[in-house]
């Protein structure tokens, strides 16, 4: 008897064993249901008055209706759920976006999916975060620019959702000092900042925690707040030294946020050196710091991450607070307009809030991100101010870049000068001491010796490691300056570094070399000086390009800003958990700043202009500022000075504030025009209420400042102007647009003050090259201002999908395409090919590279994919894909953030290839996955799995239906292209179909996230 | 037109009729039921054959199958099976396999809107071309939209004048007022339509000289037994 409880307790265990195992695992998912949010609710629902504000409003949360609503909503989502039992859920959303965030297993996500009142559930994704010289080079503080009229953001508030905001910066400060400059808020001063006053309250709060006081916020730094419950769902803690509070963990925030909005006239300190005054584009606007972006212990590279449901969250509250300006310097996705961060800004614009998003560091390959037509997407460039000095060695005199104002040493006390590569320590890497390697490029472990580099000017070579850190690592060992020494053909950079440098040319390098090499050599730099005529603004190679991945009708990004060298405040990150409870415990560190450089940077310059040109338009819609901002602005060039016509890198063009703020025709457009934009992509339900409503627009037709299209023989366009200036004007339109027969009916608009007129803009081809972008330019001009259209037109014989997806074995698609000429049409297929699926595994920092491919002559593609699905992470693993011909060169190479990678290589050469798994950062240090590939060659298709039809004959302007049905075995993913032929036989396009029948619940969604920042840390070697 | 014909070829068709003895067969439906293809000019199979009767597009092809239109294209709706449509200004005509009569009763059919274009306010048909043995008869019905783009499946019964054909010719047409035209109201490949259930019946004649002839037959043989 005695023996039964002990019994009856290993079968309880046994029993609670079994369930832990078989309980599914949750994921946090995005789940977007139908209802309007507050934000966007025009009252459809019986009982519950409208909630959307007028133009020129803004929300008022704390009014009874909405409030209601509010209940509506709560109302909603709990039915949702109630389907489901017991969800933990962690973000409910009701202003800028409909929905909620919780953590669901695939069966509960499957569930949801079919539930009445649920438009999307989708996984929640991981994000990265993304100025001195600029106002002076954007005009504002030219006579007669800008801030000399006094548009300096007053009264408009900015707010910034990235990685937090540092409080002991003066730029965040209301007070001033008896001289007039900003002086930390902690400190005593005079307030230079009433209250705000807007037409209600600001609603906005300041949330306190670790080292942010409530005395942080200020009628300066008006609000903060801080979000983490999406790191928390994801399974993240944040590092020891991160602040549970809006203060900024990382320096990135404060960076945007002072570019944007911080005050005029801050001395930026960096090394050790006043290099100069700081301020933001609007530096009298008001900030509020929105903090999504953590450091955090799980983090495989160091970086932090901001999760795209707390993103939604900030968005949510932001546009509640009150703010009428958004800047979002964190990357996104590249192809869904229905993305939560992108939903959430359209409501957000909506409720009349502008937002500026970075278009990403991953160029410059064809990359852009936040290419939703209702943002502004931003591109960076680099702007015109550059320091240089000369460096005197030996009584020769070379001059280059140097962002020192005092010089080094003289003629009469010159310093002794060193190679690197006699100044080792023993045992040294030799290449890592010719590169200067700082301690923490090396693993810890310094290369230079301090008995031989003490008090000298060491020469350095440039390569691999970050330019900045190698004045470091002279600066550890003692060193007094550095002579940075290109090796090949590269640009010169003024950077901030540890000791005074000046940075060389590779035609130089030996003269240098053969000199300091002698061992008894000398040298001095004079002080720095501005260059003068500096080509300037050139786009930064890092830059993302379009055309936009979504929609080749929609020209992103919009507009480019300075992005390179730009200096701003940054903050204090403490080395360690003791330093950062210092600061929690009430210490305050002191103000700090840097060079950062990245779309991140450019992206709140436009942020600060729109405030700006809020103040002086307080009536302009977001489309408006974004139609001024991108008609009115200048060329940008390549580094030899000559124009650069690649529009794809900047969008319109680069920025030119004084021009936008006197514009007086735009092109506006609302939350109507996106809806019918959404249901002409096919993204709304069809038959639902909102496409009833708004009906169906193509995305040429969206009345945006850029007009671009693909012409299949001849486009019309259509747009509408509204005449925003006090007075009558009559414009006159002119058009520039080579290959192409292009007309504007009516070509001659006079509107009275607020008067709107419809045009259309007819493009047909007559030389331009079929399957090339062309470039051309329409202008509206009134006799004194000129407002300046980017075209955009790519000529093509048949415009087709370019790939089909599909999870369904046997099933038929039927697509319609356009067509640009007049003949016969046929097709031409291999087959839909199954995927060779090889199990492997692979460790952290290892490759396996056991799988051999053989790609026969006349093959047409071969294509090899990882899967998050194939791994045993499921999305947490790192793994990258590297393909190797039969010599053994990289022929083609996927690295994304995660398990999902792909390579896809047209007319392969035949051989055997060789394809590599790089397991960059497993989960718990290695991965089991599946490695899928296919071969595209006759043969490998399975016969009459795929059935084609085209249209027999087609005509110029014409269209045609398409259809492929297929029945293949489950269980496999298969791929095929099929070929367009006219009747000479000759392709004219091709559309690919991936059918995928494996996964079953959505792919695991992921992002560019670490591809961005690591673009950003190469574009600083 | 048709039935005074009929005593004319009384012979030749008692001739057909014995030879044919799929006509004895019971009135039938063509549903597509289980088919999975696509025929025409353009691929493998010129035609689709069901129970003795044979559907060949010309001029494009046809699918036969179940449908995958959804949102956000518009779509022929109303019908969850198989059936067939014939694409991008196809026509589509039915014969015996064994070359003999027919004749259609009744059939379902939509017009089929290529994807994300729409057709809302035009008036669409379907027009039915019969070839008999003295001549050609026509017929054309509406095809209905929905309002909102899709067009709905309907049934539709035969003009009598159109029985007993050696073919039946299906294509999309826009009437303009006063006929239906292919070329002026539809732009090219913009003629697509979906038809389905189609009721064949024996062929009263035939049947009833296969009564006849195998009376003669059986006269004959007794004749020849003596």
């Amino acid at each position: 008897m005695n023996k039964t409880p002990w019994i009856w307790a290993t079968a309880l265990l046994l029993a609670a064993g079994a369930a832990s195992a078989q309980q599914a695992p949750r994921k946090s998912y995005i789940v977007q249901l139908d209802e309007l949010p507050v934000a966007g609710y025009s009252g459809k629902v019986q009982g519950y008055a409208a909630t959307k504000p007028t133009a020129g409003q803004k929300l008022n949360m704390r009014a009874a209706h909405v409030q209601a609503y509010i209940g509506y909503l709560n109302n909603r989502q709990a039915a949702v759920l109630s389907g489901l039992g017991s969800v933990p859920v962690t973000h409910r959303y009701r202003v800028a976006f409909p929905g909620f965030t919780a953590k669901l297993t695939d069966a509960e996500v499957l569930q949801l999916r079919s539930t009445a009142g649920v438009r999307a559930v989708s996984p929640d994704a991981m994000l990265r975060p993304e100025t001195s010289r600029t106002p002076g080079f954007l005009g504002l503080t030219a006579p007669g620019g800008l801030w000399a009229n006094g548009v300096k953001g007053e009264n408009v508030i900015i707010g910034v959702i990235d990685t937090g905001i540092s409080p002991e910066n003066p730029a965040f400060s209301d007070k001033v000092d008896g001289t007039g400059k900003p002086v930390p808020a902690q400190q005593a001063g005079t307030v230079v900042y009433a209250p705000i006053t807007n037409a209600r309250p600001w609603a906005g709060t300041c949330q306190t925690g670790d080292g942010f006081r409530a005395a942080d916020c200020n009628n300066k730094l008006i609000g903060a707040r801080a979000y983490s419950a999406g790191l928390a769902g994801a399974g993240y803690t944040k590092t020891p030294t991160e602040f549970n509070s809006p203060r900024d963990g990382d320096g990135h925030g404060s960076h945007t946020a002072s570019t944007a909005g911080g005050n005029q006239g801050v001395d930026a300190v960096v090394a050790g050196q006043v290099v100069g005054a700081i301020s933001g584009m609007a530096p009298r606007a008001r900030v509020a710091a929105y903090k999504v972006c953590w450091h955090f212990v799980e983090s495989t590279d160091g970086l932090g991450t901001c999760m795209s449901s707390d993103s939604v969250a900030a968005i949510d509250d932001a546009v509640a607070d009150g703010v009428d300006v958004l800047n979002f310097s964190i990357s996104g996705t590249r192809t869904d307009y229905l993305d939560s961060v992108e939903v959430a800004f359209l409501f957000a614009a909506d409720a009349g809030v502008f937002v500026a998003a970075s278009a990403g560091n991953s160029g410059p390959g064809n990359t852009v991100a936040h290419m939703s037509p209702w943002l502004t997407t931003v591109a960076a460039s680099t702007h015109d101010r550059l320091l240089a000095a000369d460096a005197v060695l030996g009584g020769t005199v070379y001059n280059g870049p140097s962002l020192q104002t005092t010089g080094l040493g003289s003629a009469a006390s010159p310093r002794a000068l060193i190679l690197s590569t006699d100044a080792g320590l023993a045992g040294a890497d030799a290449t890592a001491v010719r590169l200067c390697f700082a301690a923490a490029d090396n693993g810890g472990v310094a290369v230079l010796d301090p008995a031989k580099v003490a008090g000298k000017i060491v020469v350095c070579d440039r390569g691999t490691n970050a330019r900045v850190n190698k004045s470091l690592a002279v600066r550890d060992a003692g060193g007094v300056g550095m002579v940075l020494l290109n090796t090949s053909s590269n640009t010169l950079n003024d950077d901030a570094h540890f000791v005074p440098s000046v940075h060389l040319s590779h035609t130089v390098r030996t003269a240098v070399r053969t000199y300091a090499a002698t061992g008894t050599g000398t040298g001095y730099f004079g002080p720095g000086a501005l260059v003068a005529g500096v080509v300037a603004p050139v786009m930064a190679s890092f830059s993302s390009r379009g055309p936009s991945l979504a929609s080749t009708s929609i020209l992103k990004p919009d507009i480019t800003a300075p992005g390179v060298g730009v200096l701003a405040a940054v903050t204090y990150v403490p080395p360690d958990a003791a330093a950062q409870a210092a600061v929690v415990g009430g210490a305050y560190p002191a103000a700090q700043y840097d060079f950062y450089q990245g779309t991140s940077m450019s992206s709140p310059h436009i942020a600060g202009l729109a405030a700006a040109l809020k103040q002086s338009h307080p009536t302009w819609s977001p489309a408006a500022i974004k139609s001024a901002l991108m008609t009115t602005t200048t060329g940008v060039k390549l580094s030899n000075g000559a124009p650069d016509t690649d529009r794809f890198g900047y969008g319109a063009g680069h920025v030119n504030p004084n021009a936008a703020n006197a514009v007086g025709l735009v092109y506006d457009a609302g939350f109507p025009d996106y809806l019918a934009f959404l249901c002409g992509q096919g993204l709304l339900n069809p038959s639902g209420a909102t496409c009833n409503a708004f009906g169906f627009l193509a995305p040429w037709n969206l009345n945006l400042p850029s007009l671009t299209a693909e012409v299949v023989g001849e486009q019309t366009l259509w747009r509408t102007v509204t005449n925003v200036g006090a007075s009558a004007a009559t414009y006159n339109a002119s058009v520039t647009m080579p290959g192409f027969t292009t007309t504007v009916s009516p070509a001659s608009l006079t509107l009275a003050p607020g008067q709107q007129a419809t045009f259309s803009v007819t493009a047909r081809r007559t030389t331009a090259a079929i399957g090339t972008w062309a470039f051309g330019n329409l202008d509206w001009t009134d006799g004194s201002q000129t407002v300046r259209s980017p075209l955009t037109f790519k000529p093509l014989y048949v415009a087709a999908p370019a790939q089909i997806d599909d999870t369904l074995v046997r099933a038929s698609r039927r697509f319609t395409i356009a067509t640009g000429y007049d003949g016969t049409m046929r097709n031409s297929t291999i087959g839909l090919v199954p995927a060779q699926r090889t199990a492997a595994t692979v460790a952290s920092n290892q490759a396996n590279c056991a799988t051999k491919v053989t790609v026969p002559a006349g093959a047409q593609w071969l294509r090899v994919a990882l899967y998050d699905r194939d791994s045993t992470g499921l999305g947490a693993d790192d793994l990258d894909l590297r393909v190797l011909n039969a010599a053994g060169n990289l022929v083609g190479s996927s690295g994304g953030p995660t398990a999902n990678e792909l390579v896809m290589l047209s007319s392969p050469a035949a051989g055997t290839y060789t394809v590599c798994v790089d397991g960059y950062a497993p989960k718990g240090g290695s991965s089991n996955y599946t490695l899928s590939t296919w071969v595209g060659a006759a043969g490998n298709g399975i016969a009459s799995a795929l059935r084609v039809i085209t249209p027999t004959t087609v005509v110029t302007a014409g269209t045609g239906t398409v259809s492929f049905a297929w029945s293949v075995p489950a269980g496999n993913r298969y791929y095929t292209t099929v070929q367009y032929l006219d009747g000479a036989g000759t392709q004219t396009n091709q559309t690919g179909l991936m059918i995928d029948g494996v996964s079953a619940v959505a792919p695991i969604v992921t992002n560019g996230g670490n591809t961005e920042i690591k673009a950003m840390l190469k574009a600083a070697r | 037109m048709f039935s005074k014909t009929w005593a004319r070829h009384l012979t030749g068709a008692a001739i057909l009729a014995i030879a044919a003895t799929p006509a004895l067969a019971a009135s039938v439906t063509v549903d597509f039921e289980n088919a999975f293809t696509a025929v025409g000019p353009g691929q493998v199979e010129p035609s689709y054959t069901d129970q003795g009767y044979r559907f060949t597009p010309t001029g494009g092809d046809a699918e036969i199958g179940p449908s995958f239109c959804g949102a956000p294209d518009f779509c022929a709706v109303g019908n969850d099976t198989s059936y067939l449509s014939a694409l991008n200004d196809a026509e589509v005509t039915v014969t015996r396999t064994d070359g003999g009569t027919f004749s259609l009763l009744s059939f379902a059919a939509s017009f089929l809107p290529s994807p994300a274009l729409d057709y809302t306010g035009l008036d669409i048909r379907l027009a039915l071309i019969g070839i008999g043995a003295g001549g050609n008869a026509a017929q054309s019905v509406d095809l209905l939209g929905d309002g909102a783009g899709n067009f709905v499946f309907n049934s539709y019964a035969v003009d009598p004048s159109l029985r007993n054909v050696s073919s039946l010719t299906f294509s999309a047409c826009f009437f303009d007022g006063t006929s239906c035209v292919r070329a002026s109201g539809l732009a090219t490949n913009d003629a697509q339509f979906s038809i389905d259930d189609l009721s064949f019946v024996p062929e009263p004649s035939a049947a009833w000289l296969v009564a006849l002839s195998l009376a003669g037959l059986a006269l004959t043989r007794r004749r020849a037994a003596r």
